[in-house]
């Protein structure tokens, strides 16, 4: 498993030098939200099988 | 547990992911304390928690008096026992490891060290109980000592997500501990399907 990846990540987004600690702080909290995987659904429509109903 | 084994593997596995993680702080210009400045007194913090923890999931589990727990559970166990926050001299709870950048705290950083340690030592533990009992398969045992407890793919996320199935387990259990609902049981059962994932992908390379 890769060894403190997501420590690395917060750590790279806190220490980025943009001046603003506050800006700091906010990327770290969307960094926390889990992410949604975007998965694409194809629709598919229920189709009986033929056959006697 | 008893203290003596506490003590090794708190010298043997904790104590080298609390330095690789505190050398990636210092590296980057970020300060850690450890809410229990005395390093004696912090072990013994987290193993009177462990017990703690151990003795609370066996009674409420029913687990009769001679069952020794598996490794999933003393992992899951040390996982909860580490991360527990407890109060500071002002009444607030703090994590173990508290962060700080140009002197001004990084709560969240608090939070995602603390749980990166506690997951690569359950990992280290798992690793560890594997490695060390003769009755579990050598080719598995080998294969375990080479390449260690492998992370699962993370279903449903490409590439471009830039993620993996750590990370994202990670937040879930930073967010499950804000919820107050980080169980033992539960985590003991992610460890077994964490491990069982190495050793389905173990069986099918052979």
């Amino acid at each position: 498993m890769p060894k403190n990846m997501l420590s690395q990540k917060a750590i790279e987004l806190v220490t980025a030098n943009d001046g603003s600690f506050g800006k700091a702080k906010a990327r770290l909290q969307e960094l926390l939200q889990p992410k949604n995987s975007e998965m694409s659904v194809k629709k598919v429509k229920w189709q009986p099988c033929k056959g006697d109903w | 547990m008893d203290k003596k084994n506490f003590g090794d593997l708190w010298n043997k596995i904790a104590l080298k992911e609390i330095d690789s993680i505190i050398a990636l702080c210092k590296s980057n210009g970020l300060r850690t304390e450890q809410r229990n400045k005395n390093t004696s007194d912090f072990k013994k913090d987290i193993y009177s928690r462990y017990e703690c923890e151990r003795a609370s999931f066996r009674s409420r589990a029913k687990i009769k008096d001679n069952g020794k727990l598996d490794r999933h559970k003393v992992a899951a166990l040390f996982y909860v026992a580490f991360v527990d926050k407890e109060p500071n001299e002002k009444g607030k709870a703090e994590f173990p490891f508290i962060v700080y950048y140009n002197n001004s705290r990084v709560h969240d950083l608090d939070a995602i060290i603390t749980h990166e340690i506690a997951f690569n030592v359950a990992r280290g533990i798992m690793e560890s109980f594997i490695l060390s009992d003769s009755e579990i398969d050598s080719g598995y045992r080998e294969h375990i000592n080479k390449n260690g407890i492998r992370e699962p793919k993370l279903i449903c996320f490409g590439e471009k997500d830039k993620t993996s199935y750590k990370e994202e387990v990670l937040k879930l259990l930073i967010y499950s501990q804000r919820e107050k609902k980080l169980s033992v049981a539960q985590l003991s059962i992610l460890f077994s399907s964490i491990e069982n994932n190495t050793l389905v992908k173990y069986e099918s390379s052979k």
